[in-house]
């Protein structure tokens, strides 16, 4: 067979340069802030203002995605700072993968700034690779107004290396052949699918370089860091046989998350949160007729410590107080009670989605009581949905300041966010 | 004046075929003077969607207080919104 040939398209820090675009391109403004010190970043006034996109000029004072503002401000006091536009990301999204599939049908969305196109077979139609790729990426520059990174290699994964190797605005190939020089040298960090956690224990392990892991014993990755040893073995000898699937995988799990607007030092206020956020994670899963069996939460304290906890229920679930007693008990667990709590979120995971349910003689559930919850968690749901989520809510949120249904997105930004955006 | 981009209503035609002509636009000059040009050619039309927002773009010539004037007038499809984007003479 033909050696495959995959792109992996990102665009440079999506959410500022599409902000960035549309001022430009759209409102006809003079200055560039992909030019400028410049972020993208969450409402100042709520404390949910962290960095979500930058600028280059602003990468080079330090800043970083995913770091508080305040921070950010400390490193550079002349940086600027502009909301985000989810409606507008949403459709540059839309419209981005909609370019990439002029080039090829093969497009599988990665997330709302990247994809793979499978670009196999096309050469006689764009010619080589390269020449492929450079029109990407001016076509995209010329119509849509921003700049991408394209990554070439004969896999997904090397294709998505070649497109961090230097940014922005850059075409770089990685084929098998150019790992010893491109590839291997690099940090162990940079490789998919290794965080700070993965990379301390290759640290302790000697590996620091993609090429000494590529190198090392398979048995003792295995023994230390079970089968994701042998995964990220194999991804830092450039293999991986995965196809470029244009439908979207399944979820794997359900989870939501909130900030608070003020620290959680009470069991109850932390135990209402919780329950904010079963409400919207279990509404999810059974739109989408699905249950979970695992249950986990996870906490960040005021010093930015994080703390995590899960447990296996006995059977499968979508019921919210099911989610919500079992996410009360983890609390109880992993919280001390007093330290005060900044973030809190719950997730479900352990999918699956039979039609029938499992009780057993244990848990003392029963399966009458099941059925009605069950009943009255499905009459809420269509409640909320012919009259909106403030339709209905329990008797503990009447007077609270917060949201009955916490994480996710406000209502008017909910879709395609952070999960690729829907085609129409 | 008018050099920068700003809102401004517009009389146009939209024909049977989909196509639109502006005919007639309605701005404030830098005095807040409200100006009336009719305009008398559409020299091009050309379709944008800078990150993804689809805009129709006319290149426009009319005639201003005695003087010639060539400008872009943009149409963004989703809002139904005319801008002044530039003048060019």
């Amino acid at each position: 067979m033909a050696q495959r040939v995959i792109f992996h398209v990102d665009a440079n820090s999506a959410f500022l340069s599409w902000s960035a675009a549309y001022r430009v391109r759209v409102l006809g403004e003079t200055e560039d802030l992909r030019d400028v010190p410049s972020v993208v970043a969450g409402d100042r006034e709520s404390r949910h203002s962290i960095i979500l996109a930058k600028s280059t000029p602003a990468k080079k004072y330090g800043i970083q995605t995913g770091e508080p503002l305040f921070q950010a401000m400390e490193k550079c006091p002349t940086l600027k700072v502009i909301p985000p536009d989810y409606g507008l990301y949403v459709e540059a999204s839309r419209h981005f993968v909609q370019m990439l599939r002029r080039f090829s049908p093969v497009v599988e969305q990665y997330s709302i700034d990247e994809a793979w196109v499978d670009m196999t077979g096309t050469e006689r139609l764009w010619g080589t690779p390269r020449t492929a790729a450079e029109q990407i990426r001016g076509r995209i520059w010329e119509e849509l107004g921003f700049t991408v990174n394209v990554g070439i290699s004969s896999n997904k994964l090397l294709a998505k290396m070649a497109g961090d190797l230097e940014k922005p605005n850059k075409v770089h190939s990685l084929f098998p052949e150019e790992m010893a020089e491109k590839f291997w040298p690099l940090p162990v960090r940079d490789l998919f699918l290794v965080g700070a956690a993965t990379e301390r224990k290759l640290r302790l392990l000697g590996i620091e370089t993609i090429g000494e892991l590529a190198q090392a014993d398979v048995s003792i990755l295995k023994k230390r860091l079970g089968k994701h040893g042998e995964t990220i073995w194999h991804f830092a000898n450039g293999r991986n046989a995965d196809a470029v699937n244009p439908e979207p995988a399944e979820n794997k799990g359900y989870g939501n998350s909130v900030t608070t607007a003020r620290d959680v030092t009470r069991r109850e206020e932390g135990q209402q949160v919780l329950l904010s956020l079963c409400e919207t994670v279990a509404m999810r899963m059974r739109r989408d007729g699905k249950c979970g069996s695992c249950v986990s939460i996870h906490l960040r304290t005021n010093g930015f410590e994080h703390i995590s906890h899960q447990k296996i229920l006995h059977g499968a679930t979508n019921v919210t107080t099911e989610l919500y007693h079992a996410a009360c008990e983890l609390l109880d667990e992993a919280w001390d009670g007093y330290t005060p709590l900044r973030q809190l979120g719950v997730q479900m995971t352990r999918l699956s989605q039979e039609p029938y349910q499992q009780f057993d003689f244990f848990s003392g559930m029963d399966p009458r009581q099941f059925e009605r919850k069950l009943r009255l968690d499905e009459t809420v749901d269509a409640l909320r949905d012919r009259f909106g989520e403030e339709a209905i809510r329990r008797g503990v949120f009447a007077q609270a300041p917060e949201s009955h249904m916490a994480g996710g997105l406000s209502k008017f930004r909910r879709t395609g966010v952070t999960k690729p955006v829907p085609m129409e | 004046m008018g050099q920068t981009v700003c809102p401004v209503d517009v009389i146009c035609v939209c024909s049977a075929s989909g196509e639109i002509r502006p005919l007639r636009l309605r701005m404030e000059d830098g005095d807040r003077r409200l100006l009336r040009i009719d305009i008398d050619e559409v020299l091009s039309v050309k379709q944008v969607q800078y990150v993804g927002i689809e805009a129709v773009l006319f290149l426009c010539k009319a005639a201003v207080e005695d003087r010639t004037w060539l400008f872009e007038l943009k149409y963004t499809i989703r809002t139904h919104t005319w801008c002044f984007m530039r003048k060019v003479y």
